[in-house]
């Protein structure tokens, strides 16, 4: 993948002008979080708007904290976010490879009725959900928030493909030593493949990490809530005073934004990936 | 894929069937669970007049899609969806793979480049979602400051009937565009060298590289990032939620999925909601069936 | 790949501490064994603090140390609503509900905090204000509690009234006049010199818009039969006549059109002279505006009238008749005098109770808040629709209507017609 092609070549300067333009344009919105997140009031309602606020206090943040449970919505996120990406990657794994590495009668059946499920809009399947949720009293419950997200065919169809491309020999190796087709998944498959399960585990955790619409729907009380819904409700509960969601938008990205340029390379990779093999 | 041949004779071996089931039986049980029976129960409650505030439920035919039919706010969702998912993929398309081949090019910081531009995609919607309310703010945004300050026309941002669709389309192209970047600088890094250096000696200019070769070979990157951004725009519920929550000035930001939730939810219709719901499944699935034709068409073609 | 699992497990670890530090709180505090209620609120800004407040205050009494409530903020009307739909659905609505609405009480056949209210003499049902029951009940039946009860006021900015040189002393008194003072403050009052200057802005259309059909006589609803069916009656001419002043505003170019969403920040940057809002935004801007907001008495058409706005208690009884006393204690707790003032002191929510206006902190409010004053004599005549369950429908049609208003584009008899068809068609099965 790496290419040292240009290591003699200049830099395209033009080009890199170019690109820190637009990269500051991407990355403003998080600046204008940062610089807002200390504003007062009276630095946010006046026309015409204020970049700096007046004094660095943490009037906000602490606002933030009594109006709502943030440490226990970050609680609730990372709990039920984890598991359901422990769930997915098993689902995904067992299924995977019995779809890579294995036969068996109707497996082509079989395989186009768990791709169809990809094709379904989540909203469709929302509604009937919340009501068999409810019957089973699932409701504003963890399980509620984790069980109807842990199918995840796409995070399935990734790692097909990566776990056909294990050598078939290798498999049979191990056949012939005396392991069975469990075994050989957890002595071959999974080791062999470390790479494409950490980019499946990183595309399940992000999605499940910013998932909104089922937390919202399943959640009642406050601690229950997760981070986004949290902060949706934190909207209204502020009366929309800007600086106050600027406090709490803060809090919730910069722990994720670290974490990610921590793990840069594999959040690329595990990008990388789904782009091209799914 | 010829794993069998090495172990038995026959056909299909019994011990390693079972394993398949036994393997693939979670997967299966979950897919019922969580796909099949509430399909089965969202074509059923469609036919209903399921009301969740009283609670009261009765058979009503095709009362539901007639009533959908005829409601101009459902087609106005339908058609400011369409427009959304227009923009907003190809914009994002276009500008990622301008991006994508800028930052493929030599240039300082590359690190700090792709960072920079990834950094929306980790975020969750609702926290930028929040950003950028204020940044739409007409009278104190930013926005609208700096383009006073270059002196030109001011918008109303969220808060115009033209505007606002766009204006959350721009937000959403912000928030996705580093994937397709990623996805896209990937997908030209993988193009190997000898092809460009044998154009090269061809005399061949870098415009016509990247028509002649490497754009054919993005093919199939690019097909599968524009199959999975139509799939996720026509989908997209969270930021017209945070932003405009009652679905914009004059119902111009109203998305199908918005209005499903509003009618299921907040207007306690769960009939109408699942109507809508499924007429949302049709629409997409006969989309992505479109594309499949389409690309593997072009594939025969080329091969 | 160990980098990932790493950052996961300490991210669960952080997670985890983080709740147990808050759980041992929680069970410390847990002596006897109390019993548990679940309260929902609605109530944000100020006035979700001054609830706060009471529940602190209610929890703090040692007298009802045997009752513990667990609140949740359920977000604003329209969220709650979603909720408790969803709630009642399965199983799962807390015991009570500040900001309900009746459709979700009464709509389902439960008058239970009707029928504590008139056997329970300790709430003392007739201290609270006649007018305020309309608003809670259905079918002519109590089925709520008036808590939260706000009235729109008509808002202005001093600074800006002051630089047009206009005296509001006698403020306008119809809303003909209004126009006119409204005109005038936008042609002299620009203090901000901004590129967009109005005389008049509002967000919550629906609502002035029927405290203006009042205004005229019209009364949004009527019953037609004895069975309570309810007849949508807003497209006569009378609401033609409301219709069209919106489009008189329109066409002066005193107000933005089609654009309300963002009426509060446009007001609050101090670029539009006059608001209408809920009276709660008296202690929600008392920061941000300071002492440049004030506020006129509603202008009016026929004579003066406001829609009651606000919210109400509901309470939802379960098979545990422990709960439900305990629900009720609580209450009737927040509903008694002087708890409930002080709440609507905070929150610039309006007394339920005749005695509140005895209080000394009432008096006080009266003398040093003139703008508390008018919105609390507005409760005079306050009037309050037939509540159905289909008041999402209801304020859906209005907004459209008054856009068409707006643009122009439509007669107005003609777009009263076509709203009562649109809300009808919205609110069948």
């Amino acid at each position: 993948m790496h290419k040292n092609k240009s290591k003699l070549k200049r830099y395209n300067i033009p080009i890199f002008i170019i690109l820190m333009l637009l990269s500051i344009c991407m990355i403003f919105p998080f600046v204008w979080m940062f610089l807002s997140a200390f504003k007062t009031p009276a630095d946010v309602y006046t026309y015409p708007p204020k970049w700096l606020p007046s004094s660095f206090k943490f009037d906000n943040f602490a606002k933030v904290f009594q109006l709502i449970p943030f440490g226990k919505f970050y609680f609730n996120t990372i709990v039920t976010s984890v598991t359901q990406t422990f769930l997915q990657i098993v689902l995904s794994i067992t299924a995977a490879y019995v779809f890579a590495k294995l036969e068996f009668p109707g497996k082509k059946k079989m395989y186009m009725f768990v791709q169809s499920a990809m094709f379904i809009p989540a909203v469709v399947t929302v509604i009937p959900l919340y009501l068999m949720a409810s019957k089973v009293r699932l409701v504003d419950t963890y399980a509620g928030i984790i069980l109807p997200q842990i199918l995840g065919v796409f995070t399935t169809i990734l790692l097909i493909s990566f776990f056909q491309s294990i050598p078939d020999d290798l498999l049979s190796a191990s056949k012939i030593d005396g392991c069975g087709y469990y075994r050989i998944l957890w002595n071959v498959v999974i080791p062999n493949s470390t790479t494409a399960i950490n980019a499946a585990i990183l595309f399940a955790f992000l999605s499940h990490w910013k998932s909104y619409m089922w937390p919202l729907i399943i959640t009642n009380s406050t601690h229950k809530r997760t981070l986004p819904v949290g902060l949706k409700y934190l909207v209204t509960e502020s009366s929309s005073e800007y600086q106050v969601m600027m406090a709490a938008a803060f809090m919730s990205i910069i722990p994720i934004l670290i974490v990610y340029i921590i793990c840069e390379k594999s959040f690329t990779r595990s990008l990388t990936m789904t782009g091209l093999k799914g | 894929m010829n794993f069998r041949y090495s172990f038995a004779g026959k056909r299909y071996e019994t011990i390693q069937t079972r394993a398949a089931y036994v393997l693939l039986a979670p997967t299966i049980i979950v897919l019922i669970a969580l796909f099949i029976i509430p399909v089965i129960q969202v074509i059923k409650l469609s036919f209903t007049s399921l009301n969740s505030t009283t609670g009261a439920s009765r058979f009503i035919g095709f009362k539901n899609y007639t009533y959908l039919f005829a409601s101009p706010r459902f087609w106005q969702s339908v058609l400011n969806t369409t427009l959304f998912t227009i923009v907003k993929l190809t914009s994002e398309v276009l500008i990622a793979l301008i991006i994508a081949v800028m930052l493929d090019s030599h240039v300082p910081f590359r690190k700090y480049l792709r960072v920079s531009f990834f950094a929306p995609v980790v975020v969750p919607v609702v926290a930028s979602s929040i950003i950028w309310i204020w940044f739409f703010d007409p009278t104190l945004g930013p926005f609208n400051q700096i383009l006073g300050v270059f002196g030109l026309p001011q918008s109303k941002w969220i808060y115009g009937k033209s505007t606002a669709l766009m204006s959350i389309a721009l937000f959403s192209i912000w928030r996705g565009i580093g994937y397709d970047i990623i996805v896209f600088l990937s997908g030209l890094q993988g193009i190997s060298d000898s092809y460009i250096e044998a154009a090269h000696v061809d005399g061949a200019t870098n415009l016509q590289i990247f028509f002649k070769i490497k754009l054919p070979l993005m093919r199939p990157v690019l097909a599968f990032v524009i199959m999975m951004g139509f799939i996720g725009s026509f989908q997209s519920f969270t930021e017209v939620d945070i932003m405009t929550p009652d679905g914009g000035p004059g119902g111009s930001t109203l998305l199908i999925v918005n209005y499903i939730y509003q009618q299921a939810f907040g207007n306690s219709k769960m009939g109408r909601g699942t109507a809508a719901s499924i007429l949302l499944f049709l629409i997409i699935f006969s989309m992505t069936y479109l594309q499949r034709k389409i690309s593997d068409r072009r594939e025969i073609r080329d091969a | 790949m160990k980098k990932v699992v790493l950052i996961l497990s300490i991210l669960l670890l952080a997670g985890s501490s983080l709740i147990f530090a808050s759980g041992n709180k929680e069970s410390g505090t847990e002596s006897e064994k109390p019993v548990t209620i679940e309260v929902w609120y609605s109530l944000s800004g100020k006035s979700g603090e001054a609830f706060k407040q009471r529940l602190y205050e209610f929890t703090a009494d040692p007298a009802y140390a045997d009752i513990k409530v667990v609140s949740s903020f359920s977000g604003n009307y329209g969220d709650t609503g979603t909720k408790v739909a969803a709630a009642l659905m399965s199983g799962t609505e807390p015991h009570v509900i500040i900001g309900g609405n009746v459709a979700y009480t009464g709509g389902r056949g439960n008058f239970y905090a009707g029928e504590m209210v008139s056997s329970d003499p300790l709430f003392q049902k007739d201290d609270v204000f006649e007018g305020l029951w309309d608003y809670a009940v259905y079918e002519n039946k109590i089925c709520n509690i008036p808590y939260g009860i706000s009235t729109p006021l008509m808002y202005y900015n001093k600074q800006i009234i002051e630089k047009a040189g206009l005296d509001l002393s006698t403020p306008p008194k119809t809303w003909d006049e209004f126009l006119v003072v409204a005109e005038k403050a936008q042609l002299n009052g620009n203090i901000n010199n901004a590129d967009e200057f109005w005389g008049f802005v509002v967000k919550d259309v629906p609502w002035l818009f029927k405290t203006q059909l009042s205004q005229n006589g019209n009364n949004v609803f009527e019953y037609v039969d004895d069975n309570y069916t309810v007849e949508a009656v807003f497209d006569d001419a009378s609401a033609a006549e409301v219709a069209q002043w919106w489009a008189d505003m329109a066409a002066a170019k005193v107000m933005p059109i089609g654009e309300h969403n963002n009426a509060e920040n446009v007001f609050l940057a101090g670029n539009a002279a006059f608001f209408v809002g809920s009276s709660t935004k008296i202690a929600d801007w008392s920061e941000t505006m300071g002492d440049m907001l004030a506020a006129i008495p509603m202008p009016y058409f026929t004579y003066p009238s406001v829609a009651l706005g606000g919210n109400t208690i509901s309470i939802f009884p379960k098979k545990d008749q422990k709960q439900n006393d305990a629900a009720w204690t609580f209450v009737r707790y927040i509903t008694s005098t002087e708890p409930n003032a002080k709440f609507a002191l905070e929150s610039g929510y309006m007394p339920i109770r005749k005695s509140a206006i005895e209080l000394d902190i009432i008096q006080q409010a009266f003398q040093n808040m003139p703008m508390y004053k008018t919105g609390f004599e507005q409760l005079a005549h306050g009037w309050s629709y037939i509540n159905t369950d289909n008041y999402i429908a209801l304020d859906g049609a209005i907004r459209r209507t008054i856009e068409k208003m707006e643009n122009g584009t439509a007669d107005a008899q003609q777009a009263v017609i076509d709203a009562v068809k649109e809300f009808n068609i919205e609110a069948a099965d």
